[in-house]
């Protein structure tokens, strides 16, 4: 499989539960050949022990959850479910939106528009949750044998390819991060390393990082480097928050990660004449870096993004090609550089 | 009939680009005299076991709502406009497809970095974009050029006795049609595929200017509400409640012996009928009742929720009655 083979397998792979879903058990088969041990923790993350001897311990992490709603009652009269939001859905983009329920089984599904005539106000405000409903088609007595209060509802957008090797649908977020990492440490399997590695896919990023800080607390590894997405440039988007798609990878500096860390990322991909952008921020990076970073005893902490458009949509828009600079990046620096 | 359909929607034809479609439909015409008119209308001559007293028209129309690109920016991004009416809530986050097969998607800027109130508006094709992945305008050039239509991306789905895709308005009329054509009539009758129905029911209106009928037979999707959150009398139709019949519509005041008709041999046949129950939305109807002298015109309808978004979702047992109404009252009107 390549790159592109791989992220779409895992961007459409079902997320149902934190703790065990499709995604995780996709996940744990992929890594499977290039790991030692692969243990999953109370949280449902994914600690793969790579390379358990070795100088430094090297943990190459991201996180595996994906935004989406869940249900929170099922209408007996029309079948449909109300939902609540997990993690920043984009509500201008709800509305007729296909969906899959992630039930006892699959449902196919859509979430419900407001009939053009009952659309008598204001047709540029954006539905409210509570007036969205999700739509499977079947009756209420069907429904509720397959369906329960809490259960996921996702985006259904298959990985569509763009061109110029530009892909999109749902869930890049951050089905490309781990894309990244399991190119990262396939080759670490395939040429070596001085380290110990430990490759971690974690839950919950979305809703507050809880996932994260449990495993960051658990392996305290000596250096710790994350991937997940970040903001590409599109109009409306300002040019100091953003880097243009394709422009390889944006390694972050951030008063709230080590210096050091940055620069070295950047010193390795200048070496190894890897693509890359920095990304600026001034505090928090609103990704797992920012729970390691804090994690245990503390841990030194790099971030290095993918470049994404029309985040936490169904039509996430990348590069593969950007993918796989941040994996190169995560080799070279968890193989020796750092 | 159901094998069809799902064909049909997946074949992308806007209003004026329907091309495809009427492809698709004369190759399953058999050996039907057809007639293709300057606007692309598809009108078929279908022969029945007995000569018609009354010269009827059955008719559905190819289009759908889709876009259709007005300018390349000098960064390779695709303005648009809507081909027929496509709500703003509806076109963020969806992949759309060219006729060539060049993908595209309607981005959003992320909620991350947008205001409140930029998180709770909507943005209307004059503030949108379709992104087919170009570095430039002249790589997106090479793909799309302006006056290239596209439509929502096809992904048809069963979901029960549901089924979800776009197009099914007016798709599942055609379905119909070929279903009636294909099983053979009791007396002979006019079929036509109009064109241009969802820019304001242009290619009905020529094409009933040439066949002159005394009845007009439109088969359609109306907008179903029935959808939690919404009071009875505002659902306008229910999905599993039958056929909709209308007797006023935005286009047309229907003919009420016909109308009454409908209602009475449904009640006979024991087919599942409904009244649409609100004066809203149109069809070639509008176009056909003041065609010529002048035309009786009835409108049968699938009850369709989300109509015009990506997700179009009919009842399988409603497309059912509207195939056996429309089969029973084309009868009856030909030998009324």
């Amino acid at each position: 499989m390549n790159t592109a083979d791989v992220l779409k397998k895992i961007c459409e792979s079902p997320y149902e539960t934190a703790s065990d879903s499709s995604a995780h058990r996709l996940i744990t088969a992929l890594m499977e050949p290039y790991c030692e041990r692969i243990e999953t923790d109370a949280l449902g993350n994914i600690i793969c022990t790579v390379k358990s001897e070795g100088e430094k311990t090297v943990a190459l992490s991201a996180h595996m959850d994906k935004i989406g709603l869940t249900v929170t009652s099922v209408d007996k009269k029309t079948g449909m479910l109300s939902l609540a939001k997990t993690g920043g859905v984009d509500m201008r983009t709800l509305s007729a939106c296909r969906v899959t329920v992630q039930g006892k089984k699959l449902l196919p599904g859509c979430i419900t528009s407001t009939p053009p005539h009952l659309t008598t106000g204001d047709r540029k405000k954006v539905t409210p949750m509570d007036c969205l409903f999700c739509d499977t088609g079947l009756p209420f007595e069907e429904v509720s044998q397959y369906v329960s209060v809490g259960d996921t509802v996702l985006y259904h957008s298959e990985v569509t390819p763009l061109i110029n090797g530009r892909f999109t649908g749902a869930y890049m977020d951050n089905s490309a991060g781990i894309t990244a990492v399991i190119r990262a440490v396939k080759r670490l399997k395939e040429e070596g390393t001085k380290n110990r590695i430990i490759a971690v896919f974690t839950t919950r990023e979305e809703i507050g990082k809880g996932g994260a800080a449990a495993v960051f607390h658990n392996i305290a590894p000596e250096l710790a480097l994350i991937t997940d997405v970040s903001f590409a440039s599109a109009p409306g988007i300002p040019s100091e928050m953003s880097s243009p798609l394709s422009s390889g990878a944006m390694i972050c500096i951030s008063p709230v990660l080590q210096k050091d860390i940055s620069y070295k990322l950047r010193d390795t991909a200048e070496k190894y004449n890897i693509p890359y952008t920095l990304e600026i921020m001034a505090s928090r990076t609103m990704t797992d870096s920012d729970v390691a970073v804090t994690a245990g005893d503390g841990i030194l902490t790099g971030l290095v993004s993918i470049p994404l458009l029309n985040m936490h949509t169904p039509v996430e828009t990348l590069d593969i090609k950007d993918v796989e600079a941040v994996s190169d990046i995560l080799f070279y620096a968890s193989k020796e550089e750092i | 009939m159901l094998d069809i359909l799902k064909e049909l929607c997946n074949i992308n034809g806007t209003s004026g680009r329907e091309d495809r479609v009427r492809e698709y439909i004369i190759s399953r015409l058999g050996k039907n005299e057809y007639f293709v008119d300057a606007l692309g209308n598809l009108i078929v001559y279908v022969k029945g076991e007995k000569r018609a007293k009354n010269k009827v028209m059955v008719s559905a129309h190819m289009d759908e709502v889709g876009f259709i690109a007005t300018y390349i920016t000098d960064s390779g991004l695709i303005k648009f406009d809507t081909v027929g009416g496509i709500l703003p809530a509806v076109m963020s986050g969806r992949k759309i497809v060219f006729e060539n097969g060049t993908a595209g998607v309607i981005g959003s800027k992320p909620v991350h970095l947008s205001s409140e109130d930029e998180k709770n508006t909507l943005l209307s094709e004059d503030k949108l974009y379709i992104d087919i992945g170009a570095r430039d305008k002249a790589d997106a050039m090479q793909y799309v050029c302006p006056g290239d239509t596209a439509v929502f991306m096809p992904d048809f789905v069963f979901a029960g006795d549901k089924l979800i895709s776009k197009a099914l308005d007016d798709r599942a009329g055609c379905a119909i049609m070929l279903k009636m054509i294909e099983e053979g009539l009791l007396y002979d009758a006019v079929f036509l595929f109009s064109v241009q129905e969802e820019v304001g029911a242009r290619g009905a209106a020529a094409a009933s200017h040439r066949i002159l009928p005394d009845y007009s037979v439109v088969l359609e999707s109306t907008t179903a509400a029935d959808i939690s959150g919404v009071c009875d009398e505002k659902r306008v139709c229910v999905q599993g409640d039958g056929a909709v019949l209308s007797f006023m519509d935005n286009s047309t005041l229907y003919d009420k012996k016909v109308f009454d008709k409908a209602l009475s041999i449904a009640k006979e046949r024991g087919i599942k009928a409904q009244v649409k129950t609100a004066v809203a939305g149109g069809n070639d109807s509008g176009s056909i009742h003041k065609s010529g002298n002048g035309v009786r015109c009835t409108a049968i309808s699938a009850p369709c929720r989300y109509i015009h978004s990506q997700s179009n979702l009919l009842d399988i047992n409603d497309i059912n009655a509207c195939f056996m109404l429309a089969k029973a009252l084309t009868e009856e009107l030909a030998d009324a």
